[in-house]
């Protein structure tokens, strides 16, 4: 599934998504909300006064990466990555938990490789000592940042087989 | 080609497991571009694959727009078009549903998003056709159909992946959908039309309104046509590039619900919570395209293909009816995001191999991935419209979305034989 879908049905959430929407949701909706404001005061600042905001164009970037990596954690806990899922409902229903175990493994590794490779990225910013061209802002924070996202990533996905209440179920069965 | 067939052969398996899409072409993507290349080189291109692409500035105009759209689901903006077309034409024969496509093209003028048309404009046009009898079908697949504008009529977040997929002027493609997506409702009200002088029983008239009436529900409409405009006037004019705009259309949303006082604390951070959410899930599908691409390029696929389709030496047209043909069958097995992300690496370069308009082409992606979502079983409309109103089985919604697929067919062929219809607009950009 692309994009959410608003359904009318109450939201069933669970415990650590609660917690995870609590915390780094606020946090990602301030900074979506800040990138929209950016955006206006550069253009009005731009016309209105003759006067864009300085570095209007990084602190977006900036605001893209904290954004999708602040959220990645809660779409995971909440299930929402898109499967294309035609197969899984033939399968016969004694065999999806396995299905289900052997996506969820392969997931980790995927995960855990993001994790492993962004660090490196990041210990490679250290050595060149890279920053954006405009603030001088250090890039590896950044990667350390997204590294860590990914780890976060990976421990809910470790832990989701505690919150599966229907084994029969095969995940988000849309 | 045996790289690159082994790949796609392994990428299904994966997916059969059930392994998120995103996930499952990054996996394929690293470990073939590591065994082709070798893996130092497909670990530093990951790296790189995430970190350029989370920080491009040109992605940031899609969450913009995707919060734009969904200040705009909740500015009750939407319930004023569809009373004004309801006024118009609603008392037709197959009004309502008509009234429903209308809106959907009005509301696709400030969203870019199909799915979230079609779940906004289930709230507001099915209880009304319902309540004047009109048979599910209808009701269900002109919403559905509809719906599908939202990436056609810009803004579009199909085309801002296209557009930087393929270094192709975002500005110039929204340009480019306006013709295209006022033929589209065009089409699809004639779809409506057909459906229902066949059968005149699923969609009953009503009682005409009177110009007064008209005149007052089209004042209502205004708020939509300030966004529009300020949006797309400003691209169209070059007075702010697209992600300037997306950002000026989401803060000029957002004061429309301030202003009408239906946005709470609450909702205003559930709206930019879901907003980030589905940004990064694009993000996901996005950074495994990416690697998969990678791979696929590395195995030579699209310099094979070139080249055997130029070693071919049929007419260019053939080429392109058979990529139509190619998405259409493609289209029914994958969700539209992946499906341009995984296509356009691989077609691009074979249209502009043709001399082909780059904004045409990028057109003519977005309607067939218009398709794509109406065409089951993976249709992402047709999962909306389930997932809303889950009493109407999804059979009785494929069978209403037949004429409504037939009228997008209708649009495909218009697109390829009169390419003007894209390129028009955007040849009077400077």
């Amino acid at each position: 599934m692309a994009e959410e879908i608003q359904t009318n049905t109450a939201e069933k959430r669970t415990k650590p998504v609660v917690w995870l929407e609590a915390t780094l949701g606020l946090a990602a909706a301030i900074v979506l909300f800040s990138m929209m404001t950016v955006t206006l005061v550069d253009v009005v600042g731009r016309y209105a006064f003759n006067a864009p905001l300085p570095s209007g164009y990084e602190l977006i970037q900036l605001g893209m990466a904290l954004l999708v990596f602040l959220v990645l954690p809660i779409l995971t806990a909440r299930d929402e990555q898109v499967r294309i899922d035609i197969f899984q409902r033939l399968l016969p229903p004694w065999l999806r938990p396995y299905f289900r175990l052997a996506s969820l493994a392969l997931s980790l590794i995927v995960i855990l490789g993001f994790a492993w490779l962004l660090w490196r990225r990041g210990a490679s910013f250290v050595v060149s000592g890279e920053t954006t061209s405009n603030l001088s802002m250090p890039l590896a924070p950044l990667a350390f940042f997204i590294a860590a996202s990914w780890v976060a990533t990976a421990i809910i996905v470790a832990v989701q087989p505690l919150y599966w209440h229907n084994p029969g179920d095969s995940g988000n069965a849309r | 080609m045996i790289a690159a067939g082994s790949g796609f052969i392994a990428l299904f398996l994966l997916l059969a497991v059930g392994v998120p899409l995103g996930f499952a072409m990054a996996l394929v993507g690293f470990v073939g571009f590591g065994l082709l290349v070798n893996f130092e080189a497909a670990s530093y291109s990951v790296g790189q694959i995430v970190f350029d692409n989370v920080m491009n500035y040109g992605f940031s105009v899609l969450p913009l727009f995707i919060l734009m759209g969904n200040f705009v689901a909740r500015s009750r903006l939407a319930e004023e078009l569809f009373a004004a077309a309801d006024a118009f034409v609603g008392h037709r024969r197959g009004g309502l549903a008509m009234a429903t496509i209308l809106a959907c093209g009005g509301f696709s003028s400030v969203c870019g998003s199909s799915v979230a048309t079609a779940a906004t404009m289930v709230k507001i046009g099915l209880p009304p056709m319902r309540r004047r009898g009109y048979a599910d079908s209808l009701a269900t697949a002109a919403i559905a159909a509809g719906g599908t504008l939202g990436i056609l009529i810009p803004p579009s977040t199909v085309m801002v992946i296209f557009g930087i997929l393929t270094g192709t002027d975002i500005g110039k493609l929204f340009a480019a959908g306006i013709v295209p997506g006022a033929i589209a409702v065009l089409c699809l009200l004639a779809a409506v039309g057909v459906a229902t002088a066949m059968k005149p029983e699923i969609g009953p008239g009503g009682v005409k309104q009177g110009w007064a009436q008209r005149l007052q529900a089209l004042k209502q409409i205004w708020g939509i046509l300030v966004l529009f405009v300020l949006v797309m006037g400003g691209i169209y004019f070059g007075i702010f590039t697209a992600t300037e705009a997306a950002g000026i259309g989401a803060a000029g949303a957002f004061g429309f619900v301030i202003l009408r006082r239906l946005l709470g604390w609450r909702d205003l951070r559930r709206t930019l919570i879901e907003t980030a959410r589905t940004t990064a899930l694009m993000f996901v599908i996005l950074f495994g395209a990416l690697i998969f691409s990678n791979f696929i390029e590395a195995a030579g696929l699209p310099t094979a293909l070139s080249r055997w389709i130029t070693n071919l030496d049929v007419a260019p047209l053939i080429v392109i009816l058979a990529i139509i043909a190619i998405y259409l069958v493609l289209g029914c097995a994958l969700e539209s995001i992946s499906m341009v992300l995984l296509t356009v690496p691989i077609f691009f370069p074979i249209a502009m191999g043709l001399k082909f308009d780059p904004l045409w082409f990028g057109i003519l992606v977005v309607v067939v991935t218009e398709i794509s979502m109406i065409t089951p079983p993976v249709g992402l409309n047709i999962f909306v419209i389930n997932a809303m109103a889950p009493e109407v089985p999804a059979g009785v919604v494929i069978r209403g979305l037949v004429p409504f697929i037939a009228a997008e067919v209708v649009l495909v062929l218009l697109l390829v034989f009169v390419p003007q219809m894209a390129t028009f607009l955007p040849s009077l950009m400077q």
